[in-house]
């Protein structure tokens, strides 16, 4: 009988000695050019300078970046600034059968590595996707009671791939990399309590910084027991009533959770995105948002239970107001980070526009869908029906857009192009010799300050 | 959606005692962590193999030996090598805390008694088998106990003490199927370890969970499976459960 982390890290293993299919490269070269965009996007977060504040009282040495940042810090912290910043603003991608977001503690992984590991861009996209793709597998096996009852799995499974990725980055063998995952287990990190606070995106910086110290106890020898995922006592069976290894374990190479990762293409929660992407296409037809009489949205009802918020009065309450995307799409004709800046959201355009926008649920309407209709002032109707939202599973973002939202989270910070040519870097990363681009471009100052 | 509550009546006692003058009855608690710390300074003058490896592990990190975060996780990891309990990650946390601040051995050890007094009560709140076979008990109280007592030597106000507590509980952690083996002793001092970069972080403006020990998706909701608040509420300053 096999226990279960060696044949999780016998199978990860062996994925590791030949390439990636080439839609899975392709999906994971999706993720990291999002999450690269999402964590330098955050990287001047007041979250982020406490981490480092963090660092500096402790007199770390400046061994690793932090993308979007010229501080340079010991690895653990600079995986908990990657990981923290890349998840901020729930912005990063998610795998909507787990809700787990896999890229940014993965991204942290690779950050804080890459200066000692020197990774080739190959091993870097392989170890990148198989870091999401083994934190997925652990997530589908405990899912759904184990997020239900209120862990936040993106830590708690998170922690696993990091070890992962960690792993393939330090070239451990498939015995030390079956402790890696063993160690792991037990460095679970993560409860939704923290929702809402700075401490939910600090899960996965923390997966990140543990998955690295499980993989270096691995390496020096240390010992995981062999059943820590199946025993009683163990991780799965404490973390879920619901356990199913076939789900981590079985069809390695034939079914990959992370074709089935997905990117937002709007800074809240996913509910709203019918509706604003509904309020994009109306935007297109209407010149001037003053022209609007009232909008009405008929929705899933979800949307008011969720995101129901009429007049949020800052950019933390607009994240929770589909009403809010609505009035900013219309007035902006873009729906990004700044159209959820506590200032814009007080604006007379878009509170006037909220106010003539109502929500209306239909059970008849799915998920990903939306009618939005536009009475105008000369008493014209302008409609729109969005069948699937963009990012959603039916409706992928298409490349362009992806890097629509990348561009306007790197350039604003970055200087403009930095964006093009990040996602050129992350295009070719599969035959660079090394990540020394990708990290000089992430850093501020033009001149690489790599060591 | 899970809306996080804005107060909790545990986290304001556990955060209020953390925060306040040692009352008279706390003497006799400080001098019994008192005792404690300085055996357990003596147990750390030989490393044990988990406490090497894990020194190792952290000098290849950049973290350097005067690193307070890693300090405590050496000595934790050493000390549980006899016998752990929630009171292990406290002594730890403290000890290397104390030495990062140039504390006085006065503030160590009401610190000390405190985070074991806390740890203590809150594990007195959750306990049972069911609890007991799944996580292992020092590693997942004693980080609640060690934020709190580092908190007080970095002299938080309650607000800071709050959040503390919070990101020390969200990574509450250690699974009981390990008991006996050397990575035991490394969660436990893993424990000490982030108990210490929560308290930092919160002084730095670093934001959590208000009800992080008893909220609907908090520690006791997730961890435990029975959660009896008047453990840790009755008599907290007065009454020192963890003397006995």
């Amino acid at each position: 009988m096999s226990f279960v982390a060696a044949a999780f890290a016998q199978g990860l293993h062996a994925l590791a000695q030949r390439p990636l299919p080439a839609e899975v490269q392709r999906e994971a070269r999706r993720s990291f050019i999002n999450v690269v965009g999402t964590s330098i996007g955050a990287s001047l977060h007041p979250g982020v300078d406490a981490i480092l504040g963090t660092a500096k009282d402790l007199g770390v040495a400046p061994l690793a970046p932090v993308p979007g940042r010229s501080e340079r810090v010991d690895v653990h912290f600079s995986a908990l600034a990657t990981g923290f910043a890349g998840h901020l603003d729930d912005f990063d991608d998610t795998h909507l059968a787990t809700v787990i977001h896999p890229a940014a503690s993965i991204l942290a992984v690779l950050t804080a590595l890459a200066p000692q590991t020197k990774p080739s861009g190959a091993k870097a996209l392989m170890a990148f996707a198989l870091g999401c793709e083994s934190q997925l597998r652990v997530g589908v096996s405990i899912s759904p009671e184990h997020y239900d009852r209120g862990w936040h799995i993106t830590g708690t499974c998170g922690v696993i791939g990091c070890a992962v990725t960690a792993g393939l980055l330090l070239d451990l063998s498939v015995e030390q990399l079956t402790e890696a995952v063993g160690i792991a287990a037990s460095m679970f990190v993560g409860m939704r309590e923290a929702f809402g606070t700075m401490t939910k995106p600090y899960h996965p910086g923390k997966a990140a910084s543990n998955g690295i110290a499980a993989a270096r106890l691995a390496q020096q020898g240390q010992r995981a027991k062999q059943d820590i995922f199946e025993a009683q006592g163990g991780y799965s069976h404490s973390m879920s009533t619901k356990v199913d290894f076939d789900l981590m374990n079985g069809a390695f190479g034939e079914r990959w959770e992370l074709l089935f990762n997905t990117y937002k293409p709007f800074p809240c929660g996913i509910v709203a995105h019918p509706a604003i992407d509904g309020g994009l296409s109306l935007s297109q037809k209407i010149a001037n948002a003053n022209d609007i009489e009232a909008i009405t949205l008929r929705c899933h009802p979800l949307v008011p239970e969720l995101m129901g918020n009429p007049q949020p009065k800052d950019g933390l309450q607009a994240r929770f107001s589909a009403i809010h995307g609505v009035a900013a799409a219309l007035c902006d004709k873009v729906v990004g980070l700044a159209q959820y800046e506590d200032e814009r959201v007080i604006k007379a355009d878009v509170t006037a526009l909220r106010a003539r926008t109502t929500l209306a649920p239909d059970t008849s309407v799915n998920r990903d869908e939306v009618f939005i209709e536009a009475r105008m002032k000369d008493g014209s109707v302008v409609k729109h029906h969005v069948e699937h939202a963009r990012g959603s599973l039916a409706r992928p973002l298409t490349d362009d857009e992806l890097m629509d939202k990348v561009r306007l989270l790197i350039d604003p910070l970055l200087g403009d192009g930095r964006a093009a040519q990040l996602a050129a870097v992350v295009d070719g990363l599969a035959d660079a010799p090394n990540l020394d681009t990708l990290f000089a471009l992430c850093a501020p100052k033009k001149e690489s300050n790599h060591a | 959606m899970h809306n996080p509550a804005a107060q909790s009546a545990i986290s304001d006692a556990l955060v209020k005692f953390a925060t306040s003058p040692l009352e008279a009855a706390g003497a006799h608690a400080a001098d019994a962590a008192a005792g404690a710390l300085a055996q357990a300074r003596a147990s750390f003058a030989a490393l044990d193999d988990a406490g090497k490896k894990v020194a190792a592990l952290l000098e290849q990190q950049g973290s350097g030996p005067h690193d307070a975060r890693v300090r405590a996780w050496v000595l934790g990891a050493a000390l549980s090598t006899q016998r752990a309990s929630s009171a292990t990650p406290v002594l730890a946390a403290v000890i290397a805390t104390g030495e990062l601040l140039s504390s006085s051995e006065q503030e160590v050890a009401a610190a000390a008694a405190i985070g074991i007094e806390a740890a203590a009560r809150i594990l007195a709140a959750v306990d049972s088998d069911e609890f007991r076979v799944r996580w292992n008990v020092a590693s997942s109280l004693g980080v609640l106990g060690a934020v709190l007592a580092v908190a007080r030597l970095l002299k938080l106000d309650e607000t800071r003490t709050r959040h503390a507590l919070g990101i020390a509980a969200t990574q509450a952690a250690g699974l009981a199927h390990n008991a006996g083996d050397s990575l035991a002793a490394i969660e436990t001092g893993k424990a000490a370890a982030d108990a210490i970069e929560a308290a930092l972080m919160a002084k730095h403006g670093f934001t959590s969970a208000p009800a992080s020990i008893d909220g609907r998706r908090g520690f006791a909701a997730l961890m435990a499976y029975r959660f009896d608040a008047a453990s840790i509420t009755d008599g907290l300053g007065a009454r020192w459960t963890s003397l006995g």
